[in-house]
């Protein structure tokens, strides 16, 4: 139910963005920007007080770092969402896009299926290079910010719509 | 382990223990009714929800995992899967939260075995069979935590598989994972499946020896890897050897519960007893094969101790018995001395938890001291434990 409100709220987000994209921009810029931020403290508390001790634990403190570092960029910029949105975009596309292309590679690896997620990948990794490509389009990047939000909104709902498994090891 | 060793493991361990057929069957019945009495399968007789040992897929993932949804799912694994080896052991890292999912790591031969053994005592089939069937599991999930743990139960890639090779002794192949719960487990490949990688502490993936996938399982397995948990030191586990030894204490553990060797003692065996089958048991054990095949091996070896067929389990063997009776016998059934025996059991872990100051399994009253205040499905075990002395 979560899944379906986050959803909603999601394309509702989007439209106010396409029809005010000046207002809507400026507090899209400041929730993502807390987000990382929180997250990334979280994440910090997480690796000194748990993850440092175990094997491999270093990689919750690069994510943190990270993510700290993304949310202070964001909050810094905006003043300028634009600009803000821009970033995100372009390091959540490019990131994206680079993981899902690694996945497809392992999944043909071991001769599993894999088209659907180098297709995602290169979608992904594509809009992160028109994102800079067109930096100086407010109305490309706002599109390509609502594109995101409308495909995410989707996915999310036809998810938390299907019964979901997972793996169970009694 | 699977339906091979807990169901059918169990009935041969029963005979060689001096158990008749029938006896041997209602206790492996009981064994590996441990891994199908699920909430829904309590809602659907209409037994008391507290009492489930294990967690299907819908029921994990629609699992909550606040503190008390935490508590919920350690209560059921680390009662009656992963059993805590040392719930006072010496961590010299972390704080207490890492202390606390460090002690809930399972392993054989711990305080708690001992403890639940000595409470299966003259409780009967359901009981003894339930209790089997945690004391292989500790052999079984050893290194893992009962309760979801980033820090305890990831493992990475450094996981490699010793694979018996024609006049070689053995190779090191890396088992590859995947995520795919509907594929089957590629045993020719070493292609295992496993749970998703995530990154956060209480994540459900991170439960159990989810994230080394069925590897553990598998009687045949000899695998080393770098636990989360163990400084990245490699540790080495060879199943064979150590299901050999479950079986063994399998043994001595059911002629204690006869009454024939006295109390219970931590690491002994009765090797005595499984000498003369040694060769077929390590066989079994050894060989390379899905569940199925290891069933209709073990059910070979049942039927040649006893000259009697296994039937196959059925979950709906007894339910009939237990529809049909009066609520006010429900207990006296075959089912509800089960249901009565996984109460007794989950409210002696969880206190024993809970009394070393790990708040993971959530909390623990102890009737005796403050009478009957928890969960009303657990009142009936004040009659089956004894009575106690609490305050009502």
């Amino acid at each position: 139910m979560a899944n379906v409100i986050l959803s909603l709220l999601m394309i509702v987000g989007g439209v106010a963005l396409l029809l005010s994209p000046q207002e809507a921009l400026f507090v899209v810029a400041l929730a993502l920007g807390f987000y990382f931020v929180a997250y990334g403290l979280h994440t910090l508390v997480y690796y000194l007080t748990m993850a440092r001790h175990m094997t491999g634990g270093l990689t919750l403190l690069f994510i943190a770092v990270i993510s700290i570092d993304i949310g202070s960029l964001v909050l810094a910029f905006s003043s300028k969402p634009h600009a803000s949105l821009m970033l995100y975009l372009v390091g959540y596309n490019m990131f994206t896009g680079v993981l899902a292309i690694a996945r497809a590679r392992e999944s043909k690896a071991l001769e599993s299926r894999w088209k659907a997620s180098l297709a995602r990948g290169i979608v992904n990794v594509a809009l992160g290079v028109a994102c800079l490509v067109f930096i100086g389009s407010d109305q490309i990047v706002t599109a390509i910010f609502c594109f995101g939000l409308f495909y995410n909104a989707g996915v999310r709902l036809a998810r938390s719509l299907r019964p979901t498994e997972i793996i169970y090891i009694p | 382990m699977e339906r091979s060793f807990h169901y059918y493991g169990t009935y041969c361990a029963a005979l060689l223990a001096g158990h008749s057929h029938e006896e041997s069957l209602e206790i492996c019945y009981s064994a590996f009714l441990v891994d199908k009495c699920s909430k829904a399968f309590l809602a659907r007789i209409g037994g008391p929800t507290a009492a489930a040992t294990t967690q299907l897929p819908a029921e994990m993932a629609s699992a909550r995992t606040d503190p008390i949804g935490l508590a919920d799912i350690t209560r059921i694994w680390a009662s009656f899967h992963f059993l805590p080896h040392d719930l006072h052991a010496e961590v010299s890292k972390g704080g207490k939260r890492y202390r606390n999912k460090y002690r809930m790591i399972c392993g054989p031969n711990g305080d708690l075995l001992t403890d639940t053994i000595n409470l299966a005592q003259g409780k009967g089939a359901q009981a003894t069979g339930l209790a089997l069937h945690v004391l292989a599991d500790t052999w079984a999930h050893r290194y893992f935590a009962g309760t979801p743990s980033f820090v305890i139960n990831n493992t990475n890639r450094f996981f490699v598989e010793l694979v018996p090779a024609e006049g070689r002794g053995f190779v090191e192949r890396p088992v590859k994972f995947k995520h795919s719960p509907t594929a089957p487990d590629d045993l020719d490949a070493g292609v295992y499946t496993n749970t998703i990688y995530q990154p956060s502490e209480d994540a459900v993936m991170n439960l159990g020896h989810g994230r080394a996938g069925h590897l553990p399982d598998y009687s045949f397995a000899r695998y080393r890897y770098v636990p989360a948990w163990n400084n990245y030191e490699e540790v080495f586990k060879d199943n064979p050897a150590e299901y050999y030894q479950a079986f063994a204490q399998m043994v001595y553990a059911l002629k204690c519960l006869r009454g024939e060797n006295g109390p219970f003692r931590l690491n002994t065996y009765d090797t005595e007893a499984v000498a003369p089958h040694e060769r077929l048991i390590r066989r079994i054990l050894e060989k390379r094969q899905p569940d199925t095949g290891a069933i209709e091996d073990w059910r070979a070896f049942g039927r040649s101790l006893s000259g009697r067929d296994i039937i196959d389990f059925d979950l709906d063997t007894y339910v009939p018995e237990y529809l049909d009776a009066p609520d006010d016998t429900k207990d006296k059934t075959y089912l509800g001395k089960f249901i009565l025996a996984a109460l007794a059991q989950k409210g002696m872990v969880v206190n024993r938890v809970w009394s070393s100051g790990n708040p993971l399994a959530g909390r623990s009253i102890d009737y005796n001291e403050k009478g009957f205040a928890g969960i009303k499905d657990f009142l009936p075990l004040v009659e089956y434990l004894g009575g106690g002395h609490g305050r009502e």
